[in-house]
């Protein structure tokens, strides 16, 4: 009696310890894989389920939004990149700033909401709450992922060949999934207590738009806040890190890498252990 | 069995509750959840509201236990209890092996997408892999029975296939413990009947069940023991029929006064009275007349009847006929007609009486019930005098293949049957066996009639 093997036990204080070795969450998520791939499937397709062109929506989204915002910043307010290059150089720096951007708060950005909006699943059903909001981050990422093809398929057309340097993209972005998973975490379990997270949130989101350096270069931002900039914004790093990579033919900024590294990973870890810790108390709220 | 000093559990068992209780923390307003994390020290900012309070029990390997309970009775939260989807506040729920639980048909699925993405959707959260699936797709499909509407979004379903898919998956799982949540309900009774068919399958691969229904039925006759909820707390636990009998009580009856033996003096006993029919069988039931409840000391008499009510008035005595005259027949013929007498004395005047007869299998299925508001005119609506003994006369015909039955009597008084307060109910207390017919198979009686003629063409 294989089956029969290990007992579960449910009281008033947990029995079940929370890692916070890394690797270990890492391998607790990586068996819910089979359903993150659904669920990351299902946020993909939700999105255009039911609309006439369907996954080109995916294409054609990024495409309009740059369309905008190079026609205000660039050819309005006449922002140049470092007072030099053409539209097309500042659209292409704009880009590379909104794929980053992207990925970060259209995971945060739902954050708040991924398990009140899926009460079933708190009530009704046993679910790893966990990966609700990693498939909105997975959906994020896929969907960034379409831009940022669209965004190699110009600099490659339009500005010069595709470089080795884009190795090194994933080494500068896991860091952006680990700080957007724990940050997402975070969120999602304080906005089940507290339900105006998820309306807080899309102003702070506001804010680290126009804080980061997306429509403008970092080199803009005067020299003393710069470094400030840089130390209270995690994102202006991953933005200044993935042109660098992208458009700018070079490596990243080894030195930068370990401290963003390190910090990335504390925010993964303690988003994870709040998330679970507060996750029993969930169904007691909804 | 656990290395980390859990509580242990036997290994015959696949689930136990043990002093469970469940306390919500209700506030008046959100704001107050905030308060109480940030300054819960200083005051309460809620009401504890408690939806169970220290029940235990203990499911077997391959048993089925029913809940039942009135709305409000604390079910659901046991059963999410159970599940694992909610935290106890005191005691333990201890399980072993799949737990799958059918608190809802269809709570995962996705209107928008397909019946077989949400089946492949559903079944991975439920824990199947991939290939699992796979091999199992074609045994959900034949269940839920939807053809090519497989392939269409969920949201153009009618709610008899959207349930009928939900339970295919459900119940697709092979597993240790299933749990269902009154959900059988929804569908009609065809559906109804497939899933207590697969229900039965499951338990004969060695599921154990836990059944939430409010069928009576249901429950006595797939559950081996059941367990009554009220107000949070476990007050039955034992033979299905007697924890139901319990429950019905519940239900329909006000608080249970002890039934003392009639106190009140007979003041007019007439014998044989000026209305009593003529045809009135030569038994000590019709000539000695006292107050004693003599209903017990009949062969046919079951002593696991369920008595309740106020008491206002007693049923003392019945007289059970077959068709042929014997009295207190062994067993009576199909198509006999059969008289019930009753002998009641009220000890307080009841206004407007109700008598009421209820026949049911040994099994505890309701085959039929009646009383004097619905089956006759309003001509036995005369009040019952206190201190007078009354003869109450049920005749039928037995329309119902062989086999015992269980009959229950009660009388009530009330205008209508909503508000009908039970004076004294006497649940299942009389046997009536019934001998066998070769004229068919099943209960009712239809009187088929079969007729062949040759085709003129």
């Amino acid at each position: 009696m294989d089956t029969y093997s290990d007992v579960v036990v449910h009281s008033a204080e947990s029995h079940q310890s929370i890692p916070l070795n890394p690797w270990v969450i890492g391998r607790q998520l990586w068996q819910q894989r089979q359903l993150l791939r659904q669920l990351t499937n299902r946020t993909v397709q939700q999105r255009f389920r039911g609309s006439v062109l369907g996954l080109l929506w995916a294409i054609l989204n990024p495409v309009f939004m740059l369309l905008v915002y190079t026609f205000v910043f660039g050819v309005i307010l006449k922002v140049k990149w470092n007072g030099q290059g053409s539209h097309f150089v500042f659209a292409m720096n704009l880009y590379c700033g909104l794929i980053v951007y992207g990925i970060f708060s259209e995971s945060v950005g739902t954050a708040a909401t991924q398990v009140i909006s899926n009460p079933s699943y708190v009530k009704k059903i046993l679910f790893p709450l966990e990966i609700l909001p990693l498939a909105a981050l997975g959906g994020a990422i896929i969907f960034n992922l379409f831009s940022l093809a669209i965004l190699l398929f110009c600099t490659q057309f339009f500005m010069h060949p595709l470089s080795i340097h884009l190795a090194a993209l994933p080494i500068v972005w896991l860091p952006l999934f680990l700080f957007s998973a724990g940050l997402s975490w975070i969120l999602a379990a304080m906005g089940v207590f507290l339900r105006d997270i998820g309306q807080l949130i899309i102003i702070v989101l506001q804010f680290v738009f126009y804080l980061c350096p997306i429509v403008y270069p970092l080199s803009a931002v005067p020299g003393p806040m710069q470094r400030w900039d840089l130390l209270l914004n995690p994102l202006a790093v991953f933005v200044e890190e993935s042109r660098r990579v992208l458009l700018q033919r070079s490596w990243p900024v080894w030195s930068w890498l370990p401290l963003n590294y390190a910090v990335c990973t504390v925010v993964f870890i303690f988003g994870y252990y709040a998330f679970m810790k507060t996750k029993r108390g969930f169904a007691d709220v909804i | 069995m656990s290395s980390n000093g859990n509580p242990a559990l036997d290994d015959g068992l696949v689930l136990s509750i043990r002093g469970v209780g469940k306390c919500y923390e209700m506030y008046a307003h959100p704001s107050h959840r905030l308060l109480q994390s940030l300054m819960g020290w200083r005051r309460t900012f809620y009401r504890e509201f408690w939806a169970l309070r220290d029940v235990s029990f203990d499911v077997a390997r391959g048993q089925c236990v029913g809940i039942v309970g009135q709305n409000g009775a604390g079910k659901s939260t046991l059963l999410q209890i159970a599940t694992g989807i909610l935290a106890p506040t005191t005691g333990v729920a201890l399980s072993r092996g799949r737990i799958v639980s059918m608190l809802e048909l269809g709570s995962g699925f996705n209107p928008e997408f397909s019946g077989r993405e949400n089946v492949y959707l559903n079944a991975s959260l439920l824990g199947l892999n991939q290939r699992e699936i796979d091999s199992k797709f074609d045994q959900i499909a034949a269940f839920a029975d939807i053809g090519e509407f497989m392939d269409s979004p969920v949201k153009h379903y009618s709610s008899g296939m959207f349930g009928r898919l939900a339970f295919a998956v459900y119940s697709s799982l092979d597993p240790q413990l299933l749990i269902v949540d009154e959900i059988l309900s929804v569908g009609d009774a065809k559906f109804q009947a497939k899933c207590f068919r697969r229900i039965r399958e499951l338990r004969d691969k060695g599921t154990s069940i836990l059944l939430v229904s409010h069928s009576s039925e249901q429950i006595v006759q797939h559950c081996e023991r059941a367990i009554l909820l009220h107000k949070g707390s476990c007050i039955a636990n034992g033979e299905p029929r007697q924890v139901i009998n319990q429950y019905v009580e519940l239900l329909f009856g006000r608080e249970k006064s002890d039934l003392k033996p009639a106190s009140t003096p007979i003041r007019r006993v007439v014998s044989p009275s000026p209305g009593a029919p003529a045809d009135q069988p030569d038994d000590p039931f019709f000539r000695d007349h006292s107050a004693d409840d003599l209903f017990s000391t009949h062969n046919s008499y079951n002593g696991y009847e369920h008595r309740w009510g106020t008491g206002d008035a007693h049923i003392l005595d019945y007289y059970l006929q077959a068709g042929n005259g014997e009295a207190y027949p062994s067993s009576v013929e199909m198509d006999s007609e059969v008289t019930l007498y009753l002998k009641v004395l009220a000890h307080r005047e009841i206004a407007l009486p109700i008598f009421g007869l209820i026949i049911r299998t040994k099994e505890g299925l309701l085959l039929y019930g009646s009383n004097s508001l619905l089956a006759t005119t309003s001509e036995l609506r005369r009040p019952l005098v206190v201190g007078q003994i009354e003869i109450i006369r049920f005749r039928w015909t037995v329309r119902y293949n062989g086999g015992d039955y269980l009959l229950s009597v009660g009388l009530a008084s009330g205008a209508n049957l909503e508000g009908a307060i039970a004076l004294d109910r006497r649940y299942d207390s009389i046997l009536l066996s019934v001998m066998a017919s070769q004229r068919f198979v099943g209960l009712a009686d239809m009187e088929l009639s079969v007729e062949r003629f040759p085709a003129v063409g």
